[in-house]
């Protein structure tokens, strides 16, 4: 349709008075796009209408002013219901401040005291360990004694269980006397373990001391320490016969016979 | 940096050369523009141009179908209000602001109309609906003829009056008129083209 059938159709008035469809309103926007004098025609259609509306109209001062107090008080109303924050940012922020600063005081508080209760913790670990340390020492000590105790047993029970052992008993040189001696003699092994029974003990500065004798020849075969034990002496590589003297503390090189108390033969 | 109160006196300077332009070169539609980007913005300037530019006509309107000059001032400033509470529903690619406002004012008007309180305070007894049929004719001519419009009106035959009436004043569709009137569609176009070309010779 050509522009000047169109406007004078009738449709650009309807358009103004708000007659239209939708689609029919598309199409008088295009034609106005495409034509300028179209889009001067619809501006002149209003300008007309408007004018027959205002015919006999009078505003008044305060209509305006109304307008604006209505607007006003409608618009304070909604900001009411909003309500504002007058610092959003800044409360924000500190809010987060104050939330870091309490998880940071609580992290300490809560480190405090874990501080405290680990330090007790291994405080009281290092009094139970030391305790356990000095019973542990005990047990050792009375360990080792057993173990050393053993092994002098086990000692004492292989040296008599040994084929080789020769057993000694040293008689009391004068009659009537019920002391007596054992001595295990192992010429293989060269030991000599020996037990000294019911002898008095020595008195103050003199010791008994064993002696071993091979063709008429004393050996010194060591001190005598205790009465009722046995001992294990010095190492011996031959001997016909044992004997037990008097001798001062600490023992001599050669025997003095006259202190001579108990002897043995070796008997093969 | 951005200073939103220095550009808040930027929004205001196009509305205020545009008042002082308002019967100066600047094309109706340069200064439309300008006040519907200020409406958009907020700005109350903007609402008073448009206030004055428009006023007078849609208390026109409003007028003609209420027939009261006190109740068409009340519903004068409650359409400014609708218009500036609801501007975010203008779309200029829908339509004109003129036409856009129109509907705003017609349709307060109307609603008036509707409510029992103004239908009991007038007395009008017959007005079971809330848009006055044409074959009411009586009560029709009593409501949209009145003093200052006769003068106008009387230059219009009746057959290009009652068309104006319905489709300008009482905001009929092109088919709700053509129905009522009970005239082809394309009849109701040609007489209200002819309607406001005879208008426009008496208002140049």
């Amino acid at each position: 349709m050509k522009p000047e059938d169109y406007i004078l159709s009738g449709i650009l008035e309807l358009y103004v008075c708000g007659a239209l469809k939708n689609e029919e309103c598309l199409e008088v926007q295009l034609m106005a796009k495409q034509h300028p004098e179209i889009q001067i025609e619809i501006d002149k259609i209003e300008q007309s209408l408007k004018k027959l509306a205002e015919s006999g109209q009078t505003l008044h001062e305060h209509t305006f002013e109304n307008i604006i107090d209505q607007v006003n008080e409608s618009e304070h109303i909604a900001d009411n219901n909003k309500i504002i924050p007058l610092h959003p940012f800044h409360d924000q922020q500190r809010r987060r401040y104050i939330s870091l600063m309490v998880a940071a005081v609580a992290l300490f508080l809560l480190a405090s005291v874990s501080n405290v209760y680990f330090f007790n913790h291994w405080k009281n670990s290092e009094k139970s360990l030391i305790a356990l340390k000095v019973e542990d020492d005990k047990t050792h000590k009375a360990y080792l004694e057993t173990q050393q105790k053993l092994n002098s047993m086990q000692d004492e029970l292989a040296s008599y269980k040994s084929k080789d052992l020769m057993v000694v008993m040293l008689h009391p040189m004068k009659k009537n006397m019920d002391y007596k001696a054992i001595a295990l003699y192992n010429p293989k092994m060269k030991s000599i373990q020996l037990k000294v029974m019911n002898l008095p003990t020595a008195p103050q500065g003199m010791q008994y001391q064993l002696w071993a004798i091979k063709d008429g020849k004393a050996t010194d075969a060591g001190m005598i320490t205790e009465i009722n034990k046995m001992e294990t002496m010095k190492s011996i590589p031959n001997s016909d016969s044992f004997a037990i003297t008097m001798e001062k503390a600490g023992g001599s090189s050669e025997p003095t016979m006259a202190s001579m108390l108990l002897m043995g033969k070796i008997e093969i | 940096m951005y200073y939103p109160i220095f550009s808040k006196y930027l929004q205001i300077l196009p509305i205020f050369a545009s008042s002082l332009a308002v019967n100066s070169q600047i094309s109706n539609i340069d200064q439309e523009e300008i006040i519907i980007k200020g409406i958009r913005e907020g700005n109350q300037a903007a609402l008073r141009l448009l206030f004055q530019k428009y006023g007078k006509a849609l208390k026109g309107v409003i007028f003609r179908i209420i027939n009261d000059v006190e109740t068409s001032e009340d519903l004068l400033q409650e359409t400014f209000v609708k218009i500036w509470q609801n501007f975010d529903l203008f779309d200029e690619n829908k339509g004109k602001l003129f036409t856009w406002m129109l509907n705003i004012a017609r349709n307060t008007a109307i609603d008036k109309l509707r409510s029992t309180k103004f239908i009991q305070g007038k007395k009008i007894q017959e007005l079971n609906e809330a848009v006055p049929k044409i074959d009411a004719a009586n009560n029709f001519e009593i409501q949209l003829d009145h003093i200052g419009i006769q003068s106008l009106t009387k230059v219009l035959k009746p057959e290009l009056k009652e068309v104006v009436d319905l489709v300008y004043f009482l905001g009929y569709s092109h088919s709700e008129a053509a129905e009522n009137l009970n005239i082809p569609l394309g009849t109701v176009k040609t007489r209200i083209r002819s309607a406001i070309n005879e208008l426009r010779k008496v208002f140049v």
